[in-house]
This record gives C-alpha cells, structure tokens and sequence, in this order.
C-alpha cells in the first residue's frame, strides 16, 4: 500500500542558500500543513497510474477549482516502521467510494514531521511524483460523473459548472 | 489639452507628437539621468505628458513595454508631473497600486496558496484588475520579473493570476515568456500553470519555444501543449 498525498513539487527544490539534500522550510509549510497534529492521506493499492489517479480524483473532487493535481506517494510500511501512526478516518470528498481510503498520519510534533518531510523530499527524488494537468484532471472528473462515482451536486459550485459545461459540449 | 484647458490645434498636435518620438527615443536606453529632460519638456507641455502616460500605460497593457522600461517611464512620468504642478492624482495613483501590491503580499504571507482552493489573494486581484488603476497594476504586474521580488511571491502571483482575465493575449504572452526565462523553477513551474489556464495559440507558442532544462517540468509542458491542442 502507499500513501498520496498533493504537493507542489518545484517548491521542494532548494535554491541558494540551501543546497542538494536540504528541504527548502517553505515546502514543509505550504504542503505539510497539519491541523490538529494530523496530515491527511489517500491510501493507493499500487503505485500504478491507475491506482494514483484515484487519489487524485478524491483530491480533485474536494476542491473549489479546476486546476492540477501533483499527488507525491509515500510507502505505507515504511512510513509505520519510521514511527509515524496512521489512522483511518472518513475522507473529505464526493467520491462516495474513495471516503474509505483516507488516511490520517496523526499524533506528529517537529520530528515526525521533519520526518514525513523527509519522506517526501527523498520519494520526489525517486520520482514518486504524479501530475495531472488541468485537463486531465477535467476529464477525469467528467468520468467520475458520467459514472455515477461523483453526483455533479456535491461539487464546489466553480468545479460543477466547468464539469457540467465540459461534459456537455 | 494644453495647460489652458484648450484642446491642442493641429501645429500643437505635430509638435506634441514629435515632442513623443523624441521623448521616446530617450527613453529607448532609458537612463535616469535624463529626467531633467523630461521635467522640462514636461513643464512645458503638460498635455504630452498625459499623453505619454496613457501611451505607456496603453502599451505596458497589451505588453509592448518591456517592463524594466515601463517601470521607468512610471517613474519618469512621476517626476515629470511633479514638475508641471500635476502631483495629486498622479500620487494617488500610484499610492493604490503601492496599497495593492501590499495587499498581495500580506495575503500570500497569511496563507500560502493551494491548487485548487480559493485564496484571499484571488479577491485582492480581482479587485484591482477591477479598479481605475488597472493600467498601473497590469504594469506593476509585468514589473515583477526584474529582480527584485522573491521567486515565491512571483510564482504564487502567477499561479493565482492565472485564475483571472488579466490583461490582453499580448500582456498574458509577455508574462508567461518572461516567467519561463526565470533562473527559478518555481517561476517557470507557476508559468505553466498560468499559461495552462489562460491557453490560446499564442500560448502555445510560447510553451513550445521554450526549452526546459528540468525533465519533470519539460514533461509537463508538453503535457500542456497537447492539451491545448499544440
């Protein structure tokens, strides 16, 4: 199992001062924001396309505009044998059967968390990064609708009439 | 108008232009140090100022300033009116492109900006791109490339600019070609996100002639590229 989550990933690049191998802090606090101690995950069976995307549908589905999708996956085992705890908690998303799949890391202080962005800066290194650009992102919304997985209702108002306009046409 | 409110004559409006193309060939390699030059001609004629002003104001609009130059010439302009006795609205003018500039970076330092969520900062441009001093923030905007701003903020301005109908293709195009050329990756990464969501053939030319020395970033402009139907 993996674990996905959405980044930015050229903000993981470190520019002068930092050098190779350091994680630029603006990363950690723009993509590692924890609310009550807990980052939130999307569990993937495999890290196949196919399985990511399902990730990024859950993700995309849950915002309030269509953009892209940058999803970094993480192995589940390996962040467990790294002390992090994971707890499964109900997803916040319209895609009724991805509300499963969410994840919790919970319980982090500073260290773990400078350990999950460890974890982060060394899969973006092995190139455990996905994304999805704007289009297809669409387009895979379109899919999760026209295949009942989503009901268009339960979209932000902006993503529901970019959907409904795409699909339409 | 001239300075006594009266609309200027055809001898006037030859001399007015010509008074332009020799203040523009001036300020072709702009140097600062010609500002005396355009207080004087300036202090003269007060109506080839405004004339100036809405001329570069017009064209840092469509992007045919660069904006080094366009930053310049607001300055210029500033000296020049200050000259002829025209300060006020001219300050206030630019005081709200000051306050709106502050305003976006108090918003991206409250909260960082996330794909896909709505952020204060969409209301602050918003706003702006909505205001009489459009012309100067559209300006301000394409200013953002000269060095002076961290690559952060250009790249969250950027990736939230894309949002909106800013400016014309022309402006758009200059901005997306400026922020590719940028040493940093995060520029060029919120360039492409801006161009993807502003699309167009112009665009699409811009992505294609662009050569990406980061193998994940070019991948993905090619992504956009054939989204866009190049």
């Amino acid at each position: 199992m993996f674990l996905s989550r959405s980044v930015t990933r050229s903000k993981w690049d470190p520019r002068p001062p930092l050098t190779v191998g350091q994680i630029p802090a603006d990363a950690v606090t723009a993509d590692l924001r924890t609310k009550d101690n807990t980052l939130s995950f999307w569990r993937c069976r495999t890290d196949e396309s196919s399985d990511l995307r399902q990730a990024a549908l859950a993700i995309a589905a849950a915002r309030e505009r269509v953009e892209r999708v940058e999803i970094v996956w993480l192995s589940d085992e390996e962040m467990e044998s790294d002390g992090q705890r994971l707890e499964d908690t109900d997803g916040h998303t319209p895609v009724l059967d991805l509300r499963g799949t969410h994840v919790d890391v919970v319980g982090l202080d500073h260290v773990r968390l400078g350990r999950v962005a460890e974890s982060v800066a060394s899969a973006l290194g092995n190139g455990q990064s996905l994304r999805l650009s704007r289009s297809e992102v669409l387009q895979l919304l379109i899919g999760a609708v026209r295949d009942g997985r989503v009901d268009a209702g339960r979209l932000q108002k902006r993503v529901r009439v970019e959907v409904s306009g795409a699909a339409g046409s | 108008m001239n300075e006594s409110g009266v609309p200027p004559s055809r001898t006037e409006e030859t001399r007015l232009q010509s008074d332009v193309v020799a203040l523009q060939q001036v300020i072709q390699p702009l140097d600062l140090a010609s500002a005396p030059l355009f207080s004087e001609i300036g202090s003269r004629h007060a109506a080839e100022v405004e004339w100036l002003a809405r001329l570069y104001t017009g064209r840092a609009e469509v992007g045919a300033v660069d904006s080094t130059l366009a930053q310049q010439v607001g300055r210029v302009l500033m000296e020049v009116s200050l000259g002829a006795g025209e300060t006020e609205a001219r300050v206030a003018r630019n005081e709200a492109v000051d306050q709106f500039a502050d305003r976006l970076r108090w918003a991206f330092e409250s909260e960082p900006f996330e794909d896909g969520m709505d952020h204060p900062a969409d209301e602050v441009l918003e706003f702006g791109l909505r205001s009489e001093e459009r012309a100067m923030i559209l300006a301000w905007l394409a200013s953002l490339y000269d060095g002076a701003e961290s690559p952060t903020f250009i790249a969250s301005v950027l990736r939230c600019l894309g949002r909106h109908d800013a400016g014309t293709v022309e402006w758009k195009v200059r901005i997306v070609r400026m922020a590719l050329a940028h040493d940093h990756l995060e520029v060029r990464d919120a360039a492409l996100q801006a161009a993807e969501s502003w699309a167009g053939v112009e665009i699409v030319r811009v992505l294609r002639a662009h050569h990406e020395p980061v193998t994940w970033l070019a991948e993905s402009i090619d992504q956009v590229v054939s989204d866009l139907g190049g």
